[in-house]
Order: C-alpha cells, then sequence, then structure tokens
C-alpha cells in the first residue's frame, strides 16, 4: 500500500512505499527530477520534483531503475495530483491472468 | 526534512550563495553543502525563493 500527497505550492509528489521513522539518503534520478529515498538499502520514498508534462517518464525511469512498480508508481502519482495537499492512500493489485 | 534528520538551522547555513549548484530543469535553485559530514542538497522553488521544494541526504 502506497500513500501519496501532492503539494502544490512547492510543486512535489511524495509517494512512500514503507513507513519508516528515518531514511539513510537519496538517490537522484533524471537530474533531479525524481529523488529516491533509501532506508537500509532499499527504497522506501518516491519524490517527484515538478509535474510538467512527461515528469511520468522520469518515475518509469526510477521505477526501473529501483526494481519498482512503475505503473503503480504512476497511479499513485496521478492520484496525489488529482487530489492535492491531501494524502492519498493507494493498493495496487497484482496484474490478472490473461 | 525530518525523516532525514535535517534541522532548519541546518538547511539555512546551506542555503548560501557559496553553495549554489546550479538549477534544475525546472529553475529551481539547487544548493548542495556538507552538514555534520552529510551532503545535503536543498532545492529552492524558482518562483518563491522562501519555498524549500525539497532536502535530502546525497551520501549512501
Amino acid at each position: 500500500m502506497m500513500r501519496a500527497d501532492y503539494d502544490s505550492k512547492g510543486d512535489t509528489i511524495q509517494i512512500e512505499l514503507e513507513r519508516v521513522e528515518k531514511l539513510g539518503h537519496g538517490e537522484e534520478v533524471e537530474n533531479g527530477a525524481v529523488v529516491v529515498g533509501i532506508y537500509e538499502d532499499r527504497p522506501v520514498m518516491v519524490d517527484v520534483i515538478g509535474t510538467q508534462p512527461g515528469f511520468e517518464q522520469a518515475l518509469r525511469i526510477a521505477a526501473q531503475r529501483y526494481d519498482l512498480d512503475a505503473e503503480a508508481l504512476a497511479a499513485a502519482a496521478r492520484a496525489a495530483v488529482a487530489a492535492p495537499n491531501r494524502p492519498v492512500i493507494l493498493d495496487v493489485g497484482v496484474r490478472a491472468a490473461a | 526534512m525530518r525523516l532525514y534528520g535535517i534541522t532548519w538551522d541546518e538547511v539555512s547555513e546551506i542555503i548560501s550563495p557559496s553553495n549554489g549548484d546550479g538549477v534544475d530543469q525546472h529553475g529551481n535553485l539547487r544548493y548542495t553543502g556538507k552538514v555534520r559530514g552529510l551532503s545535503i542538497c536543498v532545492i529552492l522553488a524558482h518562483d518563491d525563493r522562501t519555498t524549500v521544494i525539497t532536502v535530502y541526504d546525497l551520501e549512501a
């Protein structure tokens, strides 16, 4: 389950993958368009800096790099932007078998 | 910011002309500096220099 929040003043989306008390460090993706928060060598938070058209591409690249679910991240980001300045909680299920 | 254990005083220390690190793709100002041995990046909004967009620890 993810928790996402869009801050309209800063134009940033914070997607919490796992609730942690502290982060280790941040790793930049696509020149800082996305910052992935790392805790104990695993990604636990994804920050999107700016929601200009095409920001989802940086999110996809981050997902690929850290073996995250790109579709779930995109869904969380869109949900957060749709309800700005409010936390959005999202649970994305596995893909149904064809 | 809180999750990285960085304080507002430390952010203020980093935001100085000597720590300027250019701008990001949106024109937001980047500042990078060391605090307590940590490399910290602070991003200020391009259209409002009083708005801190994000702060994070750069080092692994």
